[in-house]
This record gives structure tokens, C-alpha cells and sequence, in this order.
């Protein structure tokens, strides 16, 4: 106690550990893993499912107790492994099951269901001695949002119940009735109802609690997983993209399947917001698969090397004609920290154009929580602040200087030109590049038209608005013939001989971090050759 | 295994000129003649010996076959006559020769179980009839105890068994011999919104085929 440490002994060997600190986070903190439902590091201790026993002894008396109530004391012996507590454990399991369904061949959890795992682990190896009818509870129930509750399969360990009441701050679910007619049930009539819901299903230990935009897609043994981060606000939020290229063909082409959040301490911890873990339908749809360099009002498909060299072309003619400050760029702050500085080394020191921004008037802002959200719905505004992508002299807004025939030329990455420029303004310009991810309606077709990757498609580092600039990693190549802002940018300022715009990934890292303290170390882990989904990256069921 | 020929082997003189070859393949020829007809003299005599060569004349005549072949699969029904099969894609996973294909979907309503495939797909120009899909069904959904042997076919695409044929499994090209099923299973009501369906989920030029070809 005076060191403010507590020594105990774990299965013979010795631990220190914070006065309070309960003794299941102690044992799985030392490499001794203890099953368990309910216990999450986040929430409060319920203590309700019974499966984290251990032989607790303290002064020469033992028992067989749940872990995660009891917490660390001075000489306290703790076994995890005895006869007494695999018995114990395997009665606890055998109760868990006497109602479960055992629909594991249809159920979407079946892969990464805690029960199962734990009943292989732990189980009765035997026939069950249950011979009654099983008490029947309503299958598939909406309960609002994305969410679909099976009363069947829960185990009742009431994580869901505890996290919008502990986490939200919103009391969205209860359990209703007794014994083991207990179930969980929504409290709104129009059921859950906030921006979190999808987090229940993966700290659900059990397939009880479902995602409608995963049901019945894919069974989870299919899936491949990449660590990276959620490009939907700035806060950098770190995920899992999880996709399945091998069975791609029978869903038109959806490679993305799902995301789940990814642990980390300092930015999001275990969850994420539902609208980042449902936005990875824009990786697949609607994408612009083609380049396209429009003449003379005709438009032809070109390849991506075709159109680099006719954007080239157009930019030297124009910058010849008109001079360097009536092209402005528009740099995007949904790409990556490596392509924005490709961008710069381009633009800024090699064509000297004074008019970059990344910002364009009139763009949706978000609407910011206490939890996660952000109000900037970009992911990388700060790393485009942060190598001073902006113009050097202010004079009025683009669509005004557009107006005032102050800016005749526009190169453009991912922003919504026709909803934010007028036709007219549209029609003024003589010289539009635009880098584009997804098919755009446009009302004043642009001179030349390249497709882009989005972030699940490269490697690079986004950087949050509070300044961590983390690892994003590149899940599948791009689709069609789009090409990284890098690679793109860099073959443009071939074509228009400009020396010094990084090639690579790791040149680009090099020249950004002299340019800004917040580029000075990446974090996250970098994706490795081996894609498939560990236990741990499975989301984050089992913590 | 492919078998290689050896042109540069050189003849020798018996070879050279054909005829003791040709001596020795008509004794061949002769001896099981002899032989066979001894072995069925035998019998007529009812003098116990081992039986004779017999033809069985196909597809007029058919030998039993063993009851645990396994042979073309077919799809049960359950006892209240619905479809066995959850679409837990498990077959899928087990096979060795990625020849089976399944879209999952969710069942109506008034139907228990959850989850139905909307297209199931065997195909057996890729299959090896291992049986890793029966052993791998947890709903004994999926059998091989069809007794169909003939699965000869003039294309690939006839090869490719859908739901319909695998629940009412019929001979695959109709100008061969007499089918000879076990049972002929009535198709569920619902089966024919899961065909429509399927028609509508498969667009022309048929993603299906790049995909199988890409795996």
C-alpha cells in the first residue's frame, strides 16, 4: 500500500498491480486470459453471466468466485485453471445454454461468437442432459436503426443495456420479464434511437444482437480485415475495414463489407459512429471508373496515362497565356497527407500558383457530440492547414473571383463543383482538371476528368484535428483504372518536367515531416502481406 | 496422368514383322472366349464354378449400385415440406473445388427459419464428389444418394445444377436414357419468387461466370 501497488500471486507468479484494480483485468493483463461475457473494460461490473470464476485464496482460505467483482488485495493467490473453477465454469456454460437456440449454422455471429469458442474451450464435451422443451422467445425483432435483436440467442450479460445508458448517455434498452423468460427490449416504442447503435452488435459476445447491413451478407470466415482509419470526421477514428474479394462476384462487385472499430486509448477507444461504421458503401458505388478528356464539346473516354498528358498540355498552354495567377487548385482534405504534399511540391514550389486552398464555400458541416463526432466532416483538414494549403493572398471567395474573371482556370480534387458553383461559374472557366472519385452529374463537362482512389485503396496518413497523424493502409486495388492523388500527381509533373514531386510513399514522408512537427511520427500499424482476420481485428468482441 | 510415348524405341525382330503380335493377341482373344465359355457351361451343367463374364445390356439393364456411391447431389425438403438448406454456406467453405455457389437471402416471414438461399448452385464440370458438402451439412440438407450416374452433357452451362434440378433432380441433358430418380420432390411454393428473383439478381454477360473464373 505505501507504494500505491498491490502484489499478488497469479497461478504461482508474482504481479503488482493499483490498489482497485479488478482481478479479471489482472489476469488478463498478466497472460492469463479469463473467459467472460459481461465484464467490459469500458463499462460497469455487472457480475451477471458467471463465467469469469477463479480460485481465489487470501490467508490460507479459498473459493471459487467470479473474477470481475472482486478486486486485487495484498497476498491474494488467485488460480485460473483448477478442477474446481473448470467445473464451475463449464455448470455456467451448460446454464447459458439450456435455452440457446443453437442456430450457429445460420447465425451471423457463428465465427466469432464467444459462446462458441468458450463452449469449445470450456464446455460439457458431452450430450446435453437437457431434455425439456426450450422456452421459445421472439426471433428476428427490429429494435430501431440498423439493429436486429434475437431474444433466443442472448445470454442476457446486459453489455448493450449498460453501454447506451454508461457510454451514450441514453437509456435505450431493458430486460424485461424473469427467470429465463428474461429478455432485452427496446424502452422507445419506435425502438433505439442515437448515433451509436451499431456498437452493441460487436460488444454483443453472442449473435443476439445483429446489423441489418451485414445480415446474411457474408459469413464471417469469409471476410479479410485492414487496420486503417475512418476518413467520415476529424477525428481519426480507427477502424477495421473488413471486405471479401473472393466472393465479390456475387454481390455485384461489393468488395467492403463492414467496419468495425479498432482500440484505441487516445482517439476513440472501442467505438465509432454509426455514421462512419455505415459509409462504406461509397467504396464501391458509383465510382468513376475512367478518365476522360473533353474537346471541342466531345467528350472521349481516355486511358488515365492519356489524360495526364492532355492535363499537362492544357496547364502549360493556359499558364503561358493567362500567367500563374489565374489557375487556382482546389486540394482535397479527404486525401492523404502524402498526395496533398506531392500536391504542394507541385503546384506551389514548381508551378508557383499562389491561388491553393482546400476549402470551397458553402460545404456541409457536420453537427459534433460529446462522444465522437466531429463537426468537420473531412478527415485530413488539419494536414492540409498544416502545409499551408492556402492562398497567399486573400481576395474574395473562388465563386467570386470566378465572377470577376479574376481566376479563369480551376484544378480540382473531390470537391462537388456543380452543387457549389453556379452553372455560370462553371461556364466561365476555360481550363477545368478534375480529380474525381465518384460519378458527378456535370452540368459544364470538365477538359480533362481522372479517377481517383478513395482511402480504402491507398496507403498514406491522414491527420486528425487534434493533430495525430495516423496509418491508413490500402485494403484492394483501385477500381478501374483510378490511381492514387500520388501517383497521379506525380506522373502530371513529369509530363510537365517539374523536378522534386515525391514518387513514393516513404519520399513523400520524408518531405512532409520537415514541414510540420505533426507529421513528425506516423502511428497505427502498417498492413502486412497476411490479411486475414485475426480474433483481435474481428472488431473488438473479444475484449 | 498423361502417358508419353517413346518414338525413338527401336523394334526387334519379332516385332519387326507384326505376326507373332498379331498371333498373340487373337490366343488372348480365344482364351477368354474358352475360358468364359467353360465358366457358363459350368453354370448350365449346374456344376458349381466361378460365374461367367456376363454384358449387361445399358441402358436397358443397369447394375445395383452401392448404396453409400456417392453420385449427383440433390437438395431434401424438411417434413413439413420446406427447403432443408439455412444457406450457411458451410458446404461452400468445406468444398475443395469452390464448385458450389450460394446467395443467401432472408426467408419471409411466416417461414422459422431465417435464412434461405436465394440461388444454390453445383457445378459439376468443377466437382470432384468428395462428399466434404454432406459431411459439412448441419441441416442433412444436401445428399449424393441420387443413383444418377449419367451427367454427360454437350455444354458446361448444363453442368451447373441450380435449386429446381437439385430438388427435383431429373437427367441433365433430356435426349439420353430413361432417368431413373428415386423420388420426385414437389417445389415449394415460395420457390418460384426465389427463381424470379434469381433472374432479376443475374444481369446479362453474368458477373457469376467472370467471378468463377477469377477464383
Amino acid at each position: 500500500m505505501e507504494n500505491n501497488t498491490i502484489s499478488i500471486e497469479i497461478n504461482g507468479e508474482s504481479f503488482s498491480f493499483p490498489p482497485g484494480t479488478n482481478i479479471l483485468k489482472a489476469c488478463n493483463m498478466s497472460g492469463f486470459p479469463v473467459p467472460h461475457f459481461c465484464y467490459h473494460p469500458c463499462l460497469s461490473i455487472s457480475g451477471n453471466c458467471r463465467m469469469c470464476m477463479v480460485e481465489l485464496e487470501l490467508n490460507g482460505r479459498s473459493k471459487v468466485d467470479v473474477a470481475c467483482v472482486n478486486t486485487v488485495a495484498e497476498g491474494l493467490k488467485v488460480l485460473t485453471d483448477t478442477p474446481a473453477v473448470l467445473k464451475a465454469r463449464r455448470a455456467s456454460l451448460e446454464f447459458l445454454l439450456l435455452n440457446h437456440p443453437l442456430d450457429c449454422p445460420f447465425c451471423d455471429c457463428a465465427g466469432e461468437c464467444k459462446l462458441q469458442d468458450y463452449y469449445e474451450q470450456y464446455g460439457n464435451p458431452e450430450y446435453s442432459r437437457f431434455s425439456e422443451e426450450k422456452v421459445h422467445k421472439q426471433k428476428r425483432q427490429s429494435i430501431g436503426h440498423n439493429l436486429k435483436l434475437d431474444a433466443e440467442r442472448c445470454v442476457l450479460c446486459t453489455r448493450c443495456v449498460r453501454f447506451f445508458e454508461e457510454v451514450v448517455g441514453k437509456k435505450e434498452l431493458g430486460v424485461g420479464h424473469r427467470g429465463a423468460h428474461s429478455e432485452i427490449h427496446a424502452l422507445a416504442e419506435t425502438g433505439v434511437d442515437n448515433d451509436y447503435t451499431g456498437n452493441v452488435v460487436d460488444i454483443c459476445p453472442v449473435g443476439a444482437l445483429t446489423d441489418t447491413t451485414f445480415r446474411f451478407q457474408r459469413r464471417t470466415w469469409y471476410l479479410q480485415s485492414v487496420p486503417t482509419i475512418c476518413p467520415g470526421c476529424a477525428r481519426g477514428c480507427n477502424i477495421e475495414l473488413q471486405f471479401d474479394l473472393e466472393h465479390e462476384y456475387k454481390r455485384a462487385g461489393k468488395r467492403a463489407q463492414r467496419i468495425k472499430p479498432r482500440y484505441n486509448e487516445q482517439v476513440n477507444q472501442w467505438w465509432i459512429c454509426d455514421s462512419g461504421r455505415y459509409g462504406f458503401g461509397a467504396i464501391d458505388d458509383n465510382r468513376l471508373q475512367q478518365a476522360s478528356v473533353s474537346e471541342e464539346g466531345q467528350n472521349r473516354t481516355v486511358s488515365s496515362n492519356e489524360a495526364v498528358k492532355a492535363a499537362a498540355k492544357l496547364i502549360r498552354r493556359f499558364i503561358d497565356k493567362k500567367g500563374t495567377a489565374a489557375l487556382a487548385v482546389l486540394a482535397s482534405p479527404d486525401e492523404t497527407n502524402e498526395g496533398l504534399t506531392a500536391l504542394r511540391q507541385l503546384f506551389r514550389e514548381g508551378l508557383q500558383l499562389p491561388q491553393i486552398d482546400y476549402r470551397l464555400a458553402g460545404e456541409p458541416q457536420g453537427v459534433a457530440d460529446q462522444l465522437l463526432k466531429h463537426a468537420d466532416l473531412h478527415p485530413n483538414s488539419r494536414g492540409c492547414a498544416n502545409l499551408q494549403l492556402e492562398p497567399k493572398f486573400e481576395s474574395g471567395s473562388l465563386a467570386t473571383q470566378i465572377e470577376s474573371g479574376a481566376i479563369s482556370g480551376l484544378i480540382c480534387f473531390r470537391h462537388d463543383l456543380p452543387a457549389l458553383l453556379t452553372p455560370q461559374q462553371l461556364e466561365q472557366l476555360e481550363l477545368l482538371v478534375v480529380f474525381e472519385t465518384h460519378v458527378v452529374e456535370w452540368n459544364r463537362q470538365p477538359e480533362v476528368l481522372l479517377p481517383l482512389a478513395v482511402y480504402a485503396e491507398q496507403n498514406g496518413s491522414f491527420t486528425s484535428f487534434d493533430g495525430i497523424t495516423q496509418q491508413i493502409n490500402r485494403a484492394f486495388a483501385p477500381s478501374g483504372e483510378a490511381g492514387t492523388a500520388l501517383e497521379l500527381i506525380h506522373a502530371l509533373a513529369g509530363e510537365l518536367k517539374i523536378k522534386g514531386v515525391p514518387a513514393t510513399l516513404e519520399k513523400a514522408r520524408v518531405l512532409m515531416s520537415s514541414l510540420s512537427a505533426d507529421f513528425a511520427t506516423v502511428s497505427g500499424p502498417v498492413a502486412g502481406p497476411s490479411r486475414q482476420v485475426s480474433k483481435e481485428a474481428r472488431g473488438i468482441q473479444h475484449v | 496422368m498423361a502417358q508419353y510415348v517413346n518414338h525413338d524405341q527401336k523394334f526387334g525382330a519379332t516385332e519387326a514383322i507384326y505376326y507373332p503380335g498379331i498371333a498373340k493377341g487373337v490366343a488372348l482373344t480365344i482364351r477368354h472366349f474358352v475360358v468364359n465359355m467353360w465358366f457358363h457351361l459350368m453354370k448350365a451343367l449346374r456344376i458349381k464354378a466361378r460365374p461367367g463374364a456376363i454384358t449387361i445390356q445399358y441402358p436397358d439393364q443397369r447394375r445395383v449400385l452401392p448404396a453409400a456411391l456417392r453420385i449427383r447431389h440433390r437438395i431434401k425438403l424438411n417434413e413439413d415440406g420446406r427447403l432443408r438448406c439455412t444457406a450457411c454456406m458451410l458446404c461452400e467453405t468445406a468444398c475443395p473445388d469452390n464448385c458450389i455457389y450460394i446467395v443467401p437471402m432472408e426467408s419471409p416471414e411466416e417461414v422459422p427459419e431465417e435464412k434461405m438461399p436465394a440461388i444454390f448452385e453445383i457445378d459439376l464440370a468443377r466437382c470432384c464428389f468428395c462428399g466434404m458438402c454432406v459431411e459439412a451439412c448441419p441441416m442433412d440438407a444436401i445428399h449424393m444418394d441420387t443413383g444418377i450416374a449419367e451427367m454427360a452433357s454437350d455444354s458446361r452451362e448444363n453442368l451447373v445444377l441450380d435449386l429446381e434440378s437439385l430438388l427435383k433432380p431429373g437427367p441433365i441433358v433430356c435426349t439420353g436414357p430413361a432417368f431413373r430418380g428415386k423420388e420426385i420432390l414437389e417445389l415449394l411454393p415460395h420457390l418460384k419468387d426465389v427463381r424470379a428473383m434469381e433472374h432479376q439478381t443475374q444481369p446479362e454477360g453474368s458477373i457469376y461466370r467472370v467471378g468463377k473464373t477469377n477464383r
